[in-house]
This record gives structure tokens, sequence and C-alpha cells, in this order.
């Protein structure tokens, strides 16, 4: 009796030993592509989203800052390239671009709304200052425009 | 995100219960013992994993993998010691999984203490000569009041305890040759080589000649113990490939290590030439020599792809299965294909490793990680290498699943140094 329940459970066995290493691969891969990311985008970026809440207190992973060249996603969704692990984001929340030298915000139909300094964002683009707050769902950030601050 | 960080510690408790349950059922479901270690067990890898994600402390894979490992290698433990006392008619002649789990706490606490001090006090690579002395030292002492245990004196006993002070060596004798190379002159070839020289040689060049050749040939000669000299020379030569030193040290090593292994070959011929032929063909000699050998070569080939079942082989058929052959007796159970996994986790560790000590900025922190994380690989090949006949048998541990306290306790205080190198400072960045 007991040997064909060995008989079986030895394959569960083995299925569960490679499953765990496929899953640390994955978080491996998550972690390189994540970093690559993080490399791609900072350097040369002309602005950046600091945040402002602590790190330790979120449950989610997060970076200190998050570096915008020309145009940038910011959502829950991992094509974003400001990617927030927040239940409260929107897939594609809102976009910040570049146009004309001067940073904008726009709002896309978010569900729980981007907010400019605790005001809500109308439905048009919205130009950013240098320091001006962001926040969506829980997090805020404070947004830095390098460029502005040379002028 | 959250989610799939949890993930891995989920699969570890699930081979743990797995294998428990299956242990427990095994003798009669009457035992607890079993189901007791299983809940302490889970539960140690669970908090201190919990413990090491909030407090952000370096590279958590690192003890993802190995807790991996010691669970497997726990489980394998239970299962010798009731194969053991099946075939002495029900009497309780060992006691080693219960051991290992005590060692496996005491080496977490170690794990954890050793990433805390060596990640905040600064000053280990100027400790050159301290850890040379350790490692003669240790040296001394076991040739001193060392045991004789299966041909090789490696063996210091107090009281009930036995400790195998060549696993310390390891450690000292890897952050020694760690401060020699982290203070070459580097890559830049503007800098002047400002060292002293003798005769043209550079004088630390020739201090690290001396060193390395006398832990091995004392470790070699006098404690005939081959399997750690042989991992001292091959981190040591990894070393010097990595940082590009001359050729001509490349050469005088060549020619040095072709001269200790002839002698050895030569003088101690009843100990490395049983060996080698052992190796060669172990049918010629089925029942002296080359017994451990035909013994783990049939538990592998009994075992299969997927092994016959946790319970169902005779791992007590092997000689040492607790220590040096577990691997084969983990073939035999639980098959080939688990065999597979358990490299396929050091080849995590190893790249986990090389990866965290390419990304540190401090040179012998970098020295160090790399040198550790070479002695974690190349100590795993040596005795993986002689339990499947691919290269000859030398005893040594197989790091976090064999059988034993100093081993354990050597290769969490390794893990230890590698996590603290991986350790962000208070900038965010690594170090």
């Amino acid at each position: 009796m007991y040997e064909i329940l060995a008989d079986v459970v030895k394959y569960i066995f083995v299925f569960v030993v490679y499953m765990f290493i496929l899953s640390i691969v994955r978080l491996i891969y998550l972690d390189i592509s994540d970093a690559k990311r993080r490399e791609a985008t900072s350097g040369t970026g002309f602005a950046y989203l600091k945040l402002v809440n602590l790190r330790r207190n979120l449950k989610f992973k997060m970076h200190e800052s998050y570096s915008i060249r020309e145009d940038a996603l910011i959502g829950r969704s991992k094509r974003c390239q400001v990617y927030i692990d927040d239940p409260y984001m929107s897939k594609n929340h809102a976009r910040i671009f570049l146009r004309d030298g001067a940073f904008y915000i726009e709002d896309l139909d978010s569900t729980n709304g981007s907010f400019l300094n605790g005001r809500r964002l109308p439905k048009h683009a919205v130009r950013l200052k240098d320091s001006d707050k962001l926040s969506f769902g829980n997090i805020s950030f404070i947004f830095v425009d390098n460029l502005e601050a040379e002028n | 995100m959250t989610k799939i960080r949890f993930r891995p510690m989920l699969y570890i408790t699930l081979v743990n219960i797995i294998g428990f349950l299956m242990l427990f059922i095994y003798c009669g479901a009457e035992d607890f013992t079993y189901m007791y270690a299983c809940l302490i067990l889970c539960l140690i890898n669970t908090i201190m994993y919990l413990l090491l994600y909030h407090l952000d402390y370096g590279d958590l894979y690192l003890f993802l993998t190995v807790s991996m490992l010691v669970s497997i290698g726990i489980i394998m433990l239970c299962r010798i010691d009731l194969a053991i006392e099946a075939a002495s008619l029900g009497k309780r002649e060992s006691d080693y999984a219960m051991r290992q789990i005590l060692w496996f706490v005491v080496g977490i606490v170690t794990y954890f203490v050793t990433v805390v001090v060596f990640g905040k006090v600064k000053f280990w690579g100027r400790l050159r000569y301290v850890y040379m002395t350790l490692t003669f030292a240790l040296i001394a002492a076991t040739l001193l009041f060392g045991d004789v245990v299966n041909g090789s004196k490696n063996w210091i006993v107090i009281g009930d305890m036995s400790i195998q002070p060549s696993e310390l060596i390891k450690i000292f004798y890897c952050l020694c040759i760690s401060c020699y190379f982290s203070s070459l002159p580097g890559f830049d070839a503007k800098k002047k080589d400002k060292r002293k020289r003798f005769f043209g040689i550079p004088t630390d060049e020739i201090v690290l000649c001396i060193y390395v050749y006398a832990c091995m040939g004392a470790l070699a000669l006098f404690q005939k113990e081959w399997g750690t000299a042989l991992l001292l020379f091959l981190i040591y030569f990894a070393m010097c490939f990595v940082y590009k030193t001359s050729n001509r040290l490349k050469l005088i090593n060549i020619g040095g290590i072709v001269f200790v292994g002839l002698v050895g070959f030569f003088l101690l011929a009843d100990h490395i030439g049983v060996r080698v032929s052992a190796w060669q063909n172990p049918w010629q000699d089925p029942s002296g020599g080359g017994y451990q050998i035909i013994q783990s070569l049939i538990a592998i080939a009994s075992g299969g792809y997927f092994g016959v079942g946790l319970g169902n082989g005779m791992p007590q058929a092997v000689p040492f299965a607790q220590t040096d052959f577990i691997f084969a007796a983990i073939c035999e159970e639980m098959g080939m294909f688990t065999g597979f996994a358990v490299i396929l986790l050091y080849f995590l560790l190893t790249y986990r490793g090389v990866k965290i000590a390419l990304k540190s900025t401090n040179e012998f922190l970098k020295c160090a990680c790399l040198s550790l994380v070479t002695a974690i690989g190349f100590q795993t090949f040596i005795i993986i290498g002689g339990v499947i006949k691919l290269i000859p048998l030398t005893g040594i541990t197989l790091p976090f699943v064999s059988y034993g306290g100093s081993s354990m306790l050597a290769s969490f205080i390794m893990l230890g140094i590698i996590t603290a190198v991986s350790f962000p400072d208070k900038k965010g960045k690594n170090r």
C-alpha cells in the first residue's frame, strides 16, 4: 500500500521542486528587466518624479525616483514607464509628456483620479512646474524639472 | 508583485510537508516527531524569509535557494535514520536528522549575525595577517589534537563534540587571498605599481604563494585531506584568472601543482593511488577500494529518472550516505530529476553570488564574495563529480545538504558574508 503511495507522491515531489526553481528564475528575471528599465530611463532624463511616501510603509516595491524623458505612462500595467502596483491605480492612469520645452500631465480617464497640488486634474492636459506635488492612489510624488531649475 | 515574492516560500513549505508526511505515514502514522520537525522547519524558513524581506537585508534568492537545499537534505537524513533503524532491527542507532535540524537553527542564527556584523564593520580588508595566523593556528591545532577518522586526520574531538577545522580554514583562506587580490594595482595601466619588490618579483606575490602552498601542503600531506586541498587550489587558481595576474604567476602555479600532485601520488600511493584506480575501474576491486563508488553508482542507477519513491529504496547500503554520498541517496529515492534540481539550485546560488560580486563597488568585498562563491561552487563540483564517478573521489561535504555541524556552520557563515556584500547601504546603492 505504502509503496503505491510513494510511487505517486514522487512525481508530485519532483514537480514541486521544479516549480520552486521556476519561480525563483522568474523573480530573478523580473528583477533584471526592472533594473534594465531603470538604467534605460535614468541618467539623461530631463525631469524625474521623487517619491514622497516612506518606502517602508508601502506594501509593494517602489523606487525612490523615476526619471522621465519625453513621454511617460503612469499606471498599474507592466508596460508603463512608471509602474506602480497599487490597487487604487488604473492600468493606464496618467501620462506625462514634453511639448515645446515644457512638461504636461494628462489624466487618462482613471477611476480614482490624479491630483496636482491637492486638486483633481481636469480632462485636458495641465502644464507641470518644478516641485509640483502629484498624487495617484496612495502614492505621492514631487515633480522635479531639471530644465526649469537650470533656467 | 507582492504575491509572486512569496511563491517560492510556498513551494519550500510544500516540499517539507510532502516529505515529512510521507515519512510520517511510512513509520506507521503514530510517531509525531517528524510532523513536529516539519512544523519547526517551515516556521523557521518562513519567519526568516519575512524578516529578511521586511528588513531589506540584501539578496533574498540566496536564502531561498539554500533553505530549499537544506529541506531536501533534512528529509533525506530522516529517511536514512529510518533505513538504518530498519536495518539494525528496530534499534535506533543514528540521530542525524534531529541533530541536523539543531545545526540548521544554529546556522541560521550564525547567518543572521554574520550578515549584520560583516555589513557594519568596515576594516575586514586590512586583517590579512590575522587571517593568515588563524589559518595556521587551526592547521596546527588539527595536527596536535586531531583524531584520524577514515584515513584523514581532520577531526578535533572535544568531549561529545567533534569539529572539522578544515571547514573554517576554508573561510579564513578565502578572506586572506581576497586581501591580496583586492590590493593588486588593477587594470588601470597608468597607475604605477608601487609594491615592494624582491629580485623583480613583488614581495606580496611571494608571500601569497608561500601561504597558499603551505596551506595546501599541510592539508594534503599531513592531514591527508586531498579534497579540501584541491578546493583551496581551485579557488586560488580561479582568482588568478579573474584578476588577470601575470602569466608568470600562473605558470609557477601550474608547475607547483604538478609537483605536489606527483609527490602525493608517489609518496602516498596507498591513499591517492587507490582512489585513482577506483575511479578508473571500480570493478577491479569491488569489495575494497571500489566499494563506495560501486554502491553509489548502483543506487543512482536503481533510482532512474523519478526515483523509487521515498521509503522504497535502500540508502543504508551506500557507505557514508549521510555525509559524502548524500547525493547518491537523493538520486536513489527522489530520482535523477531531483538530483538535477539540486545541481540547478547550486547553479542559481553561484550565479547570484557572481552577480553580487559584479555589482559591489568595494574591492575587498567584491573579491571576498567571488572567492567564497567559487568555494561553494567548486566544493559542489568536487563531491558530486566524485559520487557520479566523473573525477576521482575525495571526501568533502556537499554544502548545506550533507550531515555535519561544522559544514553547516561554515556554509552559513560563507552565505552570510556573501549576503552582507549585497547589503544595500543607506544611500540605496550597493557597496
